[in-house]
């Protein structure tokens, strides 16, 4: 083919059946250039087989527009909604507010009460307590002996009232109105050591007595505070209570009270009334050492200080002894101590 | 979150591509279960404003913008994939249309006639190009194919269409 001479019309290459067919969708949807735009609009002039495809085009595209209309059911797309897979799941209920709320507010208030039980059950409230209660006073509302303990006291309450005449030289007895030692006086001895701190700060103040003390208490609160800056003075806050008033203000010594169970109390009895001896006690009482009364026996004795514990090592090898140290208003010599043994037969 | 125009935008693929509905359905609620447990759909705009339906909206913004579509495509693509196994595209005839449905004037078997003659990259290109109005660029881009690659199986697409629509315009006369 020849190339147009210089200076005439450019030549215009014919639209085939092939082409017009292939851009007439494009024409369809205005999406050719303007040159082949009307290259095809003169082909389709000519062309009923394009015109028809053209139609046909034209119509596939109405009908897709209608198609694009379709509304799908309500009741479906809620159910397509929902759709879930377990990890579109995982993730839903990853997310604190997506629980639902029930269990939400069940797994706070379980948190919380288990945050309250772990705190009540660490936190020591005792210490806390105590600390607030520092000056407070114990009051005594009932004493509670076993029979042994009571059997003793009275065995002694009845010695001590029949050896006060005897007992009294050479020793600094203190002896109250009464001849037995009235329980409220035990009581608050015992109890000293607790209130220790609180009457040294309050020399004037004194724990409050059981019912038949009470007739002391305004003449012993002065010698009460005199006692208290004696023992502030130089005597420690020992278990001996050397120094510490009772209620009354007089039990100034202390005796040592011991009670054991033993078997065949028939031969051993003498056998530690002779240790007693050998460890250079001797009787403090009126009656004699390994005295029988009832199913037990009676040693009431005074012997060196220092032979204390060899005395225990002995009556150890019996037998259990519960000992205690229980303040007294007989006063021994320093060097002595005086014991009270009760030992009970079982058989 | 998936919106109510998602959710139609995936039924209604399945509908026409599968022409079978309980397939369709089921095919649909796994697609929209994967949407929503796949992270990348969260786009900026749409994690934001959460649901953001307006009539006024055009359908790509409907639609959640070209983020959505780009994500998609695949995701539709591999579910047609798996789902038209199950159908016989030459044995249907009468499909059910109680799930979804068409304006009044408008008729199925057009559509049934051409989606038995139709290539599966074809009806796929006509479905989303010109049913759900997805872009030309985001469909190439979804299915791995050139922009001409897409617009050429639109065309012979919408001509094969064409064709069926005369056919069943002759049918319906005879």
């Amino acid at each position: 083919m020849k190339a147009p001479p210089m200076g005439k019309k450019k030549y215009k290459r014919k639209l085939t059946p092939f082409l017009c067919r292939e851009m007439l969708y494009d024409f369809a949807i205005g999406q050719v250039d303007l040159e082949r735009k009307q290259a095809i609009e003169e082909y389709l002039i000519g062309d009923t087989e394009c015109r028809n495809e053209l139609e046909r085009i034209k119509r596939s595209l109405e009908y897709l527009s209608d198609l694009e209309k379709a509304v799908v059911d309500p009741k479906v797309m809620m159910q397509l909604r929902e759709s879930e897979n377990a990890i579109s799941l995982g993730k839903k209920y990853s997310q604190w507010k997506e629980w639902p709320e029930v269990i939400r507010w069940s797994i706070s208030a379980l948190g919380i009460s288990t945050i309250v039980a772990m705190l009540i059950a660490v936190i020591p409230w005792n210490k806390i307590s105590s600390i607030q209660k520092k000056k407070t006073n114990i009051v005594e509302i009932a004493q509670l002996h076993s029979p042994l303990e009571k059997q003793l006291e009275e065995i002694q309450d009845q010695q001590e009232g029949d050896s006060t005449v005897a007992e009294t030289s050479g020793d600094e007895e203190v002896e109250g109105p009464e001849q037995s030692p009235p329980l409220g006086q035990n009581v608050a001895a015992r109890k000293m050591e607790i209130n220790d701190s609180a009457r040294s700060e309050v020399p004037h103040e004194k724990p409050p007595e059981s019912s038949g003390d009470q007739r002391d208490s305004n003449e012993t609160r002065q010698a009460t505070g005199d006692t208290n800056l004696n023992a502030s003075a130089g005597q420690t806050k020992k278990l001996d209570m050397a120094g510490v008033k009772s209620s009354e203000g007089k039990a100034k010594g202390f005796v040592f009270r011991g009670f054991m169970t033993l078997t065949n109390l028939d031969d051993v009895g003498p056998k530690i009334s002779e240790h007693i001896t050998e460890l250079g006690g001797f009787k403090a009482g009126e009656v004699e050492l390994g005295w029988k009364r009832g199913t037990g026996r009676y040693y009431h004795f005074a012997m060196p200080t220092e032979n204390e514990e060899k005395l225990l090592e002995k009556l150890r090898a019996y037998g259990p002894v519960r000992i205690s140290k229980d303040p007294h208003p007989r006063v021994m010599p320093s060097d002595q101590i005086r014991v009270i043994l009760w030992i009970e037969s079982t058989k | 979150m998936v919106s109510d125009a998602q959710v139609r935008t995936i039924t209604l693929f399945f509908l026409f591509s599968l022409m079978d509905e309980k397939l369709a359905i089921e095919a649909a609620s796994k697609t929209i279960a994967q949407v929503k447990s796949n992270k990348s759909f969260k786009s900026k705009k749409s994690a934001k404003q959460g649901i953001v339906e307006s009539d006024s909206e055009s359908n790509v913004d409907q639609l959640g913008g070209d983020h959505f579509q780009l994500e998609i495509i695949p995701i539709l693509k591999k579910g047609f994939d798996y789902y038209r196994k199950y159908i016989s595209r030459s044995q249907i005839s009468s499909t059910p249309t109680t799930a979804w449905k068409l304006p009044e004037s408008t008729s199925l078997e057009a559509w049934r006639l051409f989606h038995s003659e139709v290539s599966e990259a074809e009806l796929i290109a006509v479905t989303l190009s010109k049913i759900l109005r997805f872009h030309d660029e985001s469909i190439s881009r979804g299915l791995g194919v050139s922009l001409g690659t897409i617009r050429y199986r639109t065309s012979k697409g919408t001509r094969l269409l064409g064709q069926s629509l005369q056919r069943a315009t002759s049918k319906k006369r005879a």
